[in-house]
């Protein structure tokens, strides 16, 4: 079932375009034709359309200033930026970055959230703090649950390590404090989860790489830094959960390991660890190895993280490139900092045994490079030449995706002074050998941070990085959209209020990257289904045995099929609940979409034999006679065969939600209509 | 309309919450309150923001504003959410004042009600909104004078030099890159300044994990709680100032001495 439901998506993926004339796909799957001015159409309509000549696909990209609009005055550097996506529902997100409590108070720190696949930002005061901010702080969900995990260096108190979970950042408080490490010095707490079963009940195991900076040699340790601390089930326990440090370099150091410890954890319970070993030299040019570490089980043995030994030494921990300069400590490239604290890892979602790396040193090719490199033995050994070489780099990012594209982003510094600018480069391969670039931003040079994120979810990436906030389209090539004031056209930030210039600064960015959905596939093919339209019922034929979707203008309902009530009362816009009736989710994904087809915040459940979707309209998308200008879209989840689908449906306004509506609806009867 | 002290007082002990101790028994909660307002409940268990559980949140109308941070400031009038402490005891319709804490800040604004009372009359409001401004000062003293408590040495003066230190720097994006600030003492309020100058070390990074701690060049003057500052297990070897608040104008010397007593 869900081999199919990817073959049918992905066929919907591949669209294949050549100029001006429908043609046949290239890739897997079906394909669809479309007519190229389809696509110029929707792209002229705002849609963020952009055909990939590299794999002949048609793909979405959208690129966010994450800065509330309520924000609009703030000027500081929100910079080295991390982000979390919710696995079973993707539209709800958790970023991060060195951003303040918008208050001014000291006891918490702010976290990004969005409840909408990232269309949207809210800043949220649920992280604990001294100082009103955080140290560093990384962020990851469980793959099910629902349940954040989060590390921070907590914000005043230099470098002492909490970490952090909640249930619920969308609603809830304050984050439960699992850790509080205030007799150590800790760097760079950074968050890997996943959900595994263990006897028919789901489990959170949770990795924090991290550097134990109180164990270097200089202050008194041993000078293996290098650490993980990790619960093998962190989701309900009273803290501390489980969380114990572990440290996972085996080897002596010159000193200590650099800050970066990077985890990835794969469902069969295989999972990495990559590092630099400062092996001899001083700083600013310290040599280093970049060590691999394995374990095949979680770390749930007694010696966790010794799976692969390298061959020179028989000890844990593969060596991938030794010897190589690391410059850090002082060093800079353009404007930001470099320490040593560029290396990246993802595996492969279907095949454990692949696994990406990223680190960056200064080579033949320039200062501070970047290299890519791949193991498809589970690390025993590599490529010997790099798959990616990129000088002037810095901030490495790497995800696998579900059909195995490898996404690497990261940051190039180009020009020379006083005009160097940072480009924010996404490249994509499947082989290794050969890449598609994607610039998603070309911004003036300034300090970005020590890190950003990426990552996948199904076919999906998604990611966030620093830049500098100059609202100038000519900045961002695939698009922006800012939440806070800014004016394009004069390329000036304004406050709320829209009444005085705003000082530019260095502000968080989403993006994403997404295949095509059901609203983007009816706008540019003939391949979706018009319903009957009867009042009170949805009415779908199908011809013959086929994937039915289905992009149905909410106007149009309210003409037909549905009395939709206006604004009166309590909340205006308030809440829309759909009603569909004698519909099977399992059959038929259901979504309401926007007038450019982005993802809205909205529930659903199941009512009875069918289900209700339930939204609440924009402000600026308003109109009381006919809600506005959203879509009704259905998919169905494999071919259907030829009949008519028909289902009861009606619309109920409340000024409430959807689990507050219904409730008050199973007690009282009826709510308003 | 004239009322009676004895009324007012009733008043303010029922709305405010002021003791016979002699201490306001809200006052902790007022001056926590970053935004504390009257407001009339306009519907429980729903949301400005987006929130899919609202049975602790209600939509409430900002009608006076009491106290607030700068960024509430202009919501007088305005909708925004409130999550409720207790949201049995609040009803459609009521009026009543609100201590909050910031929560939420985009598509709407979103607070976390710490406590509530239900309104007074409108006559009484201009002495409610003087208990609040009274008590965010008192608390606002309290604070200083807990810097104060926990301070092991208090001085006056002026910097006079400022150079790097000589504690080894580390490999962490975080090293404080230590300075040392030399004070020359002109008073000291607590503890011992032998020989007229304190050298003191203050965090030369603008890293984040540093941001609140004072930074100090020559010619600086003012008062400096210090204390002891440990990094893990290590002990500095001079004193510091953690917090904005650990450098105080001369102007208040007085204030403190009163509080280091």
């Amino acid at each position: 079932m869900i081999g199919n439901r990817i073959a049918v998506l992905f066929a919907a993926t591949c669209v294949a375009v050549s100029s001006g004339t429908p043609s046949r796909a290239l890739c897997q799957g079906d394909s669809i034709r479309i007519d190229r001015r389809l696509l110029d159409a929707a792209v002229r309509q705002g849609l963020t359309l952009r055909f990939d000549a590299f794999f002949s696909w048609i793909e979405k990209i959208t690129v966010i200033n994450m800065i509330p609009r309520e924000q609009s005055t703030e000027t500081v550097r929100d910079a080295e930026t991390n982000l979390a996506v919710m696995p079973g529902n993707t539209s709800r997100m958790v970023g991060t970055a060195f951003t303040p409590n918008p208050t001014g108070s000291l006891t918490t720190a702010p976290v990004y959230v969005s409840t909408d696949g990232g269309n949207r930002w809210a800043l949220r005061n649920i992280v604990p703090s001294a100082n009103g901010s955080t140290g560093d702080i990384s962020v990851d969900f469980a793959t099910r649950g629902g349940t954040l995990y989060t590390g921070i260096l907590k914000g005043g108190l230099g470098l002492r390590m909490s970490l952090l979970r909640t249930s619920d950042p969308f609603t809830g408080g304050t984050m439960t404090t699992l850790t509080d490490d205030s007799l150590r010095a800790l760097d760079q707490p950074f968050a890997s989860a996943i959900t595994t079963t263990v006897g028919g009940s789901d489990v959170d195991r949770v990795y924090f790489g991290f550097n134990a900076f109180d164990q270097r040699s200089t202050a008194g340790g041993n000078g293996r830094t290098a650490s993980s601390e990790f619960s093998l089930d962190a989701r309900t326990a009273a803290a501390p959960a489980g969380f114990a440090a572990q440290v996972i370099e085996a080897r002596n150091t010159a000193q200590q390991d650099m800050p970066p410890i990077r985890h990835a954890v794969h469902s069969s319970g295989v999972l990495y660890g990559i590092f630099y070993r400062w092996a001899s030299g001083n700083t600013p040019s310290a040599v280093c190895d970049v060590i691999v570490v394995r374990d095949n089980n979680f770390a749930s043995g007694a010696t966790p993280f010794t799976s692969v030994n390298d061959p020179s030494d028989a000890v844990a921990g593969r060596i991938v490139v030794s010897g190589r300069t690391v410059p850090a400590f002082p060093a800079s490239l353009g404007l930001n900092r470099l320490v040593a604290s560029n290396v990246a890892i993802a595996v492969h979602p279907t095949n454990a045994g692949h696994v990406w790396i990223a680190w960056a040193d200064s080579d033949a090719t320039s200062f501070y490079t970047l290299h890519v490199r791949r193991s498809t033995d589970s690390a025993a050994t590599w490529s010997a030449n790099d798959l990616l070489t990129i000088p002037n780099a810095t901030n490495p990012a790497l995800a696998v995706n579900s059909n195995g594209v490898v996404a690497f982003l990261y940051q190039r510094l180009t020009g020379t002074a006083p005009n160097r600018r940072w480009a924010t480069h996404v490249q994509r391969t499947t082989s290794g050998t050969s890449w598609s670039d994607l610039i998603l931003a070309n911004t003036p040079d300034s300090f970005l941070g020590d890190y950003l994120d990426l990552i996948s979810v199904g076919r999906n990436f998604y990611g966030t990085f620093p830049a500098w906030n100059r609202p100038d389209m000519a900045n961002f090539p695939q698009g922006v959209k800012y939440q806070r004031t800014a004016n394009f056209t004069t390329n000036v930030l304004r406050d709320t209020l829209n009444t005085v210039n705003v000082n530019e600064s260095v502000d968080p960015f989403f993006f994403k990257i997404e295949s095509l959905r059901v609203f983007d596939i009816c706008l540019l093919t003939r391949l979706c289904t018009e319903p009957v339209l009867e009042p009170g019922r949805l009415i779908i034929p199908v011809d013959t045995l086929t994937p039915v979707r289905v992009s149905d203008p909410i106007p149009k309902n309210c003409l037909v099929k549905w009395n939709c009530p206006g604004c009166e009362g309590g909340l205006c816009p308030g809440f829309y609940h759909i009603f569909l009736d004698d519909i099977d989710p399992a059959v038929w994904n259901v979504e309401i979409v926007g007038r450019t087809g982005e993802t809205l915040p909205q529930q659903q459940q199941r009512v009875g034999n069918g289900i209700v979707v339930s939204f609440r309209p924009r402000r600026d998308n308003y109109r009381p006679r006919d809600i506005g200008d959203y879509y009704l879209t259905l998919e169905s989840t494999r071919p259907m065969p030829k009949g008519r689908y028909t289902f009861g449906t009606r619309v109920e306004r409340s000024p409430y939600p959807q689990s507050e509506h219904l409730r008050r609806r199973g007690a009282g009867g009826n709510a308003k209509k | 309309m004239k009322t009676s002290a004895a009324l007012v007082a009733a008043l303010v002990t029922g709305v405010l919450g002021v003791g016979s101790c002699g201490r306001d028994v809200r006052a902790e909660l007022t001056s926590d309150s970053e935004f504390t307002f009257i407001g009339t409940v306009v519907l429980p268990r729903s949301a400005t923001i987006d929130a899919e559980d609202v049975s602790r949140l209600a939509i409430v109308r900002v009608d006076d504003i009491l106290y607030s941070v700068p960024l509430y400031r202009d919501l007088k009038g305005g909708q925004i959410t409130v999550q409720l402490r207790e949201p049995d005891r609040v009803k459609e319709g009521e009026q009543r004042v609100f201590y909050t804490r910031g929560w939420h800040l985009g598509d709407g604004i979103g607070v976390v009600e710490l406590d509530s009372k239900p309104a007074p009359p409108a006559s009484q409001v201009q002495t409610l909104r003087s208990d609040v401004e009274r008590s965010r000062q008192q608390q606002t003293e309290a604070q200083l004078a807990e810097r104060v408590r926990t301070a092991e040495l208090i001085v006056s003066g002026r910097v006079t030099a400022v150079r790097p230190s000589t504690i080894p720097r580390g490999a962490s994006e975080h090293d404080p890159d230590w300075q040392e600030a030399d004070i020359q003492v002109a008073n000291v309020i607590r503890g011992t300044a032998s020989g007229g100058t304190v050298t003191i070390l203050f965090p030369g990074t603008d890293d984040v994990a540093w941001v609140g701690w004072p930074k100090y060049r020559e010619g600086m003057e003012g008062i400096w709680l210090l204390r002891s500052y440990s990094m893990g297990r290590e002990r500095l070897p001079r004193v510091v100032t953690m917090q904005a608040a650990d450098f105080r104008a001369r102007s208040e010397e007085a204030l403190v001495r009163r509080l280091a007593r």
